[in-house]
């Protein structure tokens, strides 16, 4: 029975309920942009629109730690502005200079000061590109001493145990940058466990401001005739107890794996108590709370200077 | 019940109330507004302290007391059947033949599974006194519970009442409404400034001195009467 005196407000424990979610898909998103944020953006041009350039895209795919885009035009805004580490220029007929082997200042490299990584894009290129050609010149020798032998299956498979990978594999999992990726996420998880304060600080004030209603209405009066006002007190701070128990303990342990990638017990325990002393506080507060003005002015009062003090 | 005195910053709301109430009185307190009814009638419902005298009660139930406030103090989001059966399980009635027989007497049989905000006042005005008695009080509070009520919901009420108070229920209400009073026929206990001024039976009402009382109090006798008459 006591279920249906709280489900009267389905709204707000909806809206409770839904947090978990809420903060997992928020997470997410924000997570994804993070790691992209990592990636080397790179434009490889091809006027001409050639099916090499293809292949190429799809050798460099192996990395993930490049964004290669194609495009038709040198993205020279993109470029100054610094949005685009590198743009390299790929020359008309690429693949039959490949097999000729005629490849001497064929392929146009753009940069900007603040470039970093692109060097490394380019030692990839090379290598893909090298490979072909390796491959083309061992397809003509092949085809010179033996007139039947097919150009394209000698292409295929030949050479291809002697090739060699690029020398510089990019990984990005150096020491310093990886403890920098970890201070990035650890940055975001703090802020995600704020703004998951701000919200559930606000969802007690919600909650309490039933005690109030209830209050206003003389249902506390009523009871109190039959000596069973309290047990309604009650019964308040065991349900919001419990439901804001189990939603922050879902909610922190889904925004600590996604940011942190492990469980911190004691963060867990720490945001736990906080809304369970929270709930105590408020539930103290609402004996003398008399407006739901008054609640909601301590509520924002709390919200701004707990915002200073994350800051 | 003695001399009562709740004092608020530093003004006697009620004052020299002294008084007996038998098992299956009737007693409807009378005066105007701020004569200090509901502050009595809190008292006595044991949600006020007086600062002086006492309140002897003498009950042979675990709930003795009904109270039915002025506000409609239900819980808005509920049906009429889940507010009786929150009631219900919170007091444990001595029988159910009796709430069903409430339900039926005060036409609630239709509504029950409606939710009270979207009952009429007059309806929610029936569910609010149908909670106030679902346990079977000795003693029945009612605080103006009859206000904005038609007069079909008030004739099903009243009667309730009525059969309730024939079968040894005490009622006490406060009223403004004389309807009200000449179905239930009650004593008269005539309030006015915090003090108890007489104690009769309401039939005596148009023959009470009143050269001695205030002009809130004569107006409400010369509105009232006139309608008696």
């Amino acid at each position: 029975m006591m279920i249906k005196v709280f489900t009267q407000y389905k709204w707000t424990i909806i809206s409770i309920l839904i947090l978990p979610i809420l903060f997992s898909v928020i997470s997410i998103v924000l997570s994804d942009k993070s790691a992209e944020e990592l990636k080397i953006p790179v434009v490889l041009v091809d006027p001409f629109n050639q099916e090499i350039t293809g292949n190429l895209l799809e050798d460099m795919s192996i990395n993930d730690s490049f964004i290669v885009t194609k495009a038709k035009q040198i993205p020279k805004d993109h470029l100054m502005r610094g949005e685009v580490e590198a743009v390299f220029v790929l020359p008309q007929n690429l693949k039959e200079k490949i097999s000729s082997g005629k490849l001497q200042n064929e392929i146009t490299w753009y940069r900007h000061e603040r470039s970093l990584f692109d060097g490394l894009f380019k030692e990839q290129l090379a290598s893909s590109i090298v490979k072909r050609a390796v491959r083309a010149e061992a397809a003509n020798i092949v085809k010179n001493y033996q007139e039947n032998a097919n150009w394209n299956k000698v292409y295929k498979f030949g050479l291809q145990y002697l090739e060699t990978d690029p020398i510089f594999q990019i990984q990005f999992q150096t020491i310093d940058e990886q403890a920098q990726t970890q201070n990035v996420s650890s940055d975001k998880w703090v802020f995600m466990r704020w703004l998951y304060w701000l919200i559930i600080w606000g969802m007690i004030a919600r909650l309490t401001q039933m005690l109030l209603n209830w209050r206003e209405q003389l249902i506390f009066e009523r009871l109190r005739t039959l000596g069973r006002s309290k047990s309604l007190h009650h019964n308040w701070l065991l349900f919001v107890a419990l439901l804001l128990f189990f939603i922050t303990l879902v909610t922190s342990t889904i925004t600590q794996y996604i940011w942190l990638e492990t469980y911190q017990e004691l963060a867990i325990v720490t945001d736990l108590s906080l809304v369970l002393l929270s709930i105590v506080i408020y539930f103290l507060l609402s004996t003398f709370i008399k407006t739901k003005e008054t609640l909601w002015m301590i509520s924002f009062t709390y919200g701004v200077v707990s915002s200073i003090v994350f800051s | 019940m003695k001399t009562s005195l709740i004092k608020k910053r530093r003004q006697a709301l009620v004052s020299e109330i002294n008084g007996q109430i038998n098992k299956g009185d009737c007693i409807s307190l009378f005066g105007p507004n701020g004569a200090g009814k509901s502050t009595l009638i809190k008292i006595m419902a044991g949600l006020l302290k007086s600062s002086k005298g006492k309140r002897v009660v003498n009950f042979t139930d675990k709930n003795p007391i009904g109270y039915v406030p002025q506000q409609i103090a239900l819980f808005k989001g509920l049906t009429v059947r889940d507010q009786l059966k929150y009631y219900e399980k919170l007091t444990k009635p001595k029988s159910s033949e009796f709430i069903d027989e409430m339900i039926l007497s005060l036409g609630l049989s239709s509504i029950l599974n409606k939710k009270i905000n979207q009952l009429s006042g007059g309806m929610q005005r029936k569910v609010n006194l149908a909670v106030g008695m679902i346990h079977q009080p000795e003693l029945l509070l009612l605080d103006e519970a009859f206000v904005g009520v038609d007069l079909a919901a008030k004739h099903d009420m009243l009667s309730w009442l009525k059969r309730l108070n024939e079968n040894g229920i005490t009622i006490i209400f406060i009223t403004h409404d004389w309807y009200v009073i000449q179905h239930l026929k009650p004593q008269m206990w005539i309030m006015d400034k915090g003090n108890m001024i007489d104690q009769v039976e309401w039939e005596s009402v148009p023959y009470i001195n009143l050269t001695r009382q205030s002009q809130a109090l004569q107006k409400m006798f010369d509105v009232n009467l006139t309608h008696v008459n």
